[in-house]
């Protein structure tokens, strides 16, 4: 019981401050965003969800964002907005389908190697839930592991005792897993490991220089991993793996 | 008398007859050449075929007559055709160069004046070809597309119209003129047609015809090659390309003759794209149609048929015409129009009927109606879309007829998406997050984390300490027994030469029950006499023993209440100092 309470006291300032006012204004913004667009009133929907995005973050705003870009023709917007959300739901249908319809309306069209179902779910598996979510079921673990362990420790059964062991060092195992995974989780959601072109068209060059060899040629919209930064150089890939360098302010970070 | 009307009429008949058998007069002048070098000379021939009459030629100034005139006539009779021609000609040399017209020539024949038209001749610089050069190209440009300088053959490929609307029939003609007597025709490459949609007229033979063409007053023998109607599909300036025919003159017995490829010309067509405001169920017919939808029957039981018949009729692009779309009640099976033709196609261009054919099968009784049907065409002549309308047609299904179909045998409607749209926003606002905020990661999660493990080695610890420390309450008690027994005994012993006995009895039994308690570990609340037996006698000590403890113990409690002698005290000490040398010899 008092163990319970020690936990409460520690987690309660936690989820305690994300309710903080920020957030509630967020929310009204959003709220009036969503009956703009209902109305059709694009524009103005734009302008809500727009400062919304600029007090909180998640799945929903990016989407919505990227559904009033993509109303608005402004498809290389939309596309980027579609891309963050998926950083949020890696598997989340809705975008996907929505994401295939803006390509279509952009310049470049690169040949994507589809991604099989079981790569999907692997996707949704390890970034769906997010950072939070996979240190939360590492949190349940750490202690399941430490009940089963104190299972052992008493003098029961050898029976009940083995099932406290081996229980606990499974737990304890899987604790670490749910940890790894949440850090990728993490890195795959805060680092910007790719981009969309922004400018109409751009060079994509052999060297991080000016001088250097132009070796592809990409228009606004497509989507690009950065792969290296050297001052105000990126290294990108394209879908298709041809890699080249550009300069930063051509591209939006996802 | 009635007989003999008759016979007179039929005599009259007759008569007529004959007359419309002699061949129509015509009158017609011709030169062999056009344009005529310096020098040269040339013919000009008057001809007037199944006539008599007085030839007036024309003023003939301009040029040098070298010979004539000279009058021929011919006269054939076959298959009971019998044509007359008389010919007058003349031998001209021109005395400079320019163009020259030669006037009408003029006869009267039966009252009626007929004139001949008037040629224009071209006379040129000496025997180069450089100076007809120019003029050859404009006359060539009109009629043979270039290639050939042989003035003898002609391709020519004739549209009826130079402007058409998309879909909107034109006839092409391919015709052959030559002044050879012997042609041998070899390859013939027809045009392929781009942006077309052609049809053949497949009822002709090409083959040389009676009359001769006049190009430029030269006359030439004439032959249509082919005849097709074509249907524009495109808007723009479209170009049929030259057609052309290898072939071989003059080829006799002797003489092998000489290859000529004949090139025609490749005439342009403007197509005017259709006016943009098309009605939604306009479907590409462009003509004139007629327009009728037929029902055989409007009363019926279910699981009977229905046929409906749609004709459309008329001139245009039927071979590309659809069936009118049919919003045909949900419980009605509908099978796929079967496609009737009866399609014309001749110099007039494309006509006749095509007809859809429907198989209606109702399959529950009830009210139906299958809505107007309208069908749109495009009239190129007023330059308007038309609309006709059938219907509305309504049905009355009756009874119970057969058996009511499995669902699989029922159409259905295949969901296709009509239009492509993004997916609808997400309206929940409790997914936003507060920006930059990550529970993994943070103090908490940590804290968190690592809680269970601390609490759990808290635990454990605490627990080995109380343990411990229990074990070590239990030891040095044992070992204190003794130590706090004879402290008692001692006082006891002071207490006894000061005579006060209820102290003594006090300190001794205090020593025993203490020593008890601690040695045997049990705790003050169980101290009774059957539980310090069982555990004395487990601590191997003899019962003597055990019956003189308590006898002693029994003693000490009487003496609080009835005092005792010296003298018993004193052995009491003694015997609870054996007792206690026993036990702790005996008890570890």
């Amino acid at each position: 019981m008092k163990k319970l309470l020690f936990i409460f006291a520690i987690a309660l300032p936690i989820f305690g401050l994300a309710e903080n006012a920020d957030l509630n204004q967020a929310r009204a913004l959003f709220e009036k965003g969503t009956e703009a667009y209902k109305a059709g009133d694009y524009e103005s929907a734009l302008t809500f969800f727009q400062e919304a995005e600029s007090k909180s973050t998640g799945f929903a705003v990016n989407y919505n964002l990227g559904n009033t870009h993509f109303k608005l023709n402004n498809v290389k917007e939309s596309i980027l907005f579609y891309e963050r959300a998926l950083k949020y739901e890696p598997a989340n249908e809705d975008v996907i389908y929505n994401l295939r319809l803006a390509n279509d309306l952009i310049v470049d069209r690169i040949e994507n190697l589809p991604k099989s179902k079981l790569n999907r779910w692997w996707r949704d598996f390890r970034y769906g839930m997010g950072p939070d979510g996979w240190g939360l079921i590492a949190i349940s673990l750490a202690f399941m592991a430490s009940v089963l362990l104190l299972i052992y420790s008493f003098r029961f059964r050898p029976g009940i005792r083995r099932f406290g062991f081996y229980g606990g060092l499974i737990s304890a195992i899987l604790m670490v897993c749910a940890i790894t995974l949440a850090q990728s989780a993490k890195n795959f959601r805060v680092n910007n490991i790719s981009g969309v072109i922004f400018t109409d068209k751009v060079d994509v060059k052999s060297e991080p220089r000016l001088e250097s060899l132009d070796i592809l040629v990409l228009h606004a919209g497509t989507k690009v991993d950065i792969i290296d930064r050297e001052g105000d150089w990126y290294e990108v890939q394209i879908a298709s793996g041809d890699r080249g360098w550009l300069r930063a302010e051509t591209l939006e970070e996802i | 008398m009635k007989k003999t009307g008759k016979y007179i009429a039929f005599i009259f008949f007759l008569l007529l007859s004959l007359s419309g058998y002699s061949q129509e007069t015509s009158f017609y002048a011709t030169v062999d050449k056009n344009p005529v070098k310096m020098g040269d000379v040339f013919s000009y021939k008057v001809t007037l075929a199944n006539g008599r009459g007085n030839i007036q030629p024309p003023d003939l100034d301009d040029f040098r007559l070298v010979f004539g005139p000279s009058q021929s006539s011919q006269y054939s009779l076959s298959n009971g055709r019998q044509s007359s021609t008389l010919t007058l000609s003349y031998t001209l040399r021109p005395k400079k160069t320019g163009t020259f017209k030669i006037g009408q020539a003029k006869v009267q024949v039966d009252g009626k004046t007929y004139t001949s038209k008037p040629i224009e001749v071209k006379v040129v610089e000496g025997n180069s070809n450089g100076g007809s050069s120019n003029y050859d190209r404009r006359d060539q440009n009109r009629n043979t597309q270039a290639s050939s300088d042989d003035e003898n053959i002609i391709l020519r490929i004739n549209l009826n119209k130079r402007e058409a609307y998309i879909g909107e029939q034109v006839t092409a003609t391919y015709i052959l003129l030559t002044r050879y007597q012997n042609l041998d025709v070899g390859d013939m490459r027809f045009p392929t047609l781009n942006g077309f949609w052609t049809e053949d007229l497949k009822d002709e033979k090409a083959s040389w015809e009676r009359e001769y063409e006049i190009v430029k007053g030269v006359p030439y023998r004439k032959a249509i090659l082919k005849r097709q109607v074509l249907f524009p599909q495109r808007s723009g300036e479209l170009k049929i390309e030259s057609m052309e025919i290898e072939g071989r003159v003059n080829r006799s017995f002797f003489n092998p003759g000489r290859e000529v490829t004949i090139v025609s010309n490749s005439p342009q067509i403007k197509v005017k794209s259709l006016p943009r405001s098309s009605p939604s169920n306009f479907k590409g017919a462009v003509g004139r149609f007629k327009f009728n939808v037929d029902v055989d029957r409007t009363e019926l039981k279910a699981n009977e048929a229905i046929n409906l018949k749609i004709d459309i009729s008329g001139t245009g692009n039927l071979p590309l015409t659809d069936a009118p779309e049919i919003e045909f009640p949900s419980d009605f099976e509908v099978y796929d129009p079967e496609v009737n033709d009866r399609i014309n196609v001749s110099a007039n261009g494309v006509s006749g009927r095509r007809r859809f054919q429907y198989l209606i099968i109702p399959r529950y009784p009830g009210e139906y109606t299958i809505d107007k049907i309208s069908f749109t065409h495009f009239d190129p002549k007023s330059g308007k879309y038309e609309t006709q309308t059938a219907g509305p047609f309504k049905f009355a299904v009756s009874g119970e007829g057969g058996t009511v179909p499995t669902t699989a045998q029922r159409r259905k409607n295949r969901v296709i998406p009509a239009a492509n749209d993004i997916r609808y926003i997400f309206t929940n606002p409790s997914d936003l997050m507060v920006k930059g905020k990550m529970f993994y990661g943070s103090a908490g999660f940590y804290g968190l984390l690592a809680a269970p493990f601390i609490l759990l080695l808290i635990f454990l610890a605490f627990r080995r300490r109380k343990e411990s420390m229990e074990q070590d309450v239990i030891g040095s008690k044992k070992r204190r027994a003794n130590r706090i027994a004879k402290q008692r005994l001692k006082d006891a012993e002071k207490a006894l030469k000061k005579n006060d006995s209820k102290a003594f009895f006090a300190e001794v039994s205090k020593a025993l029950y203490g020593y008890l308690e601690d040695k045997l570990v049990i705790p003050k609340s169980q101290l009774s006499k059957p539980v310090i037996t069982e555990k004395l006698q487990s601590g191997n000590i003899e019962q003597q023993s055990i019956d003189k403890l308590f006898k002693t113990l029994e003693l000490c409690e009487m003496a609080r209440f009835a005092p005792m002698d010296s003298a018993d005290e004193k052995s009491i000490f003694q015997q609870t100092v054996s007792l206690l040398e026993t036990f702790e010899n005996k008890l570890k």
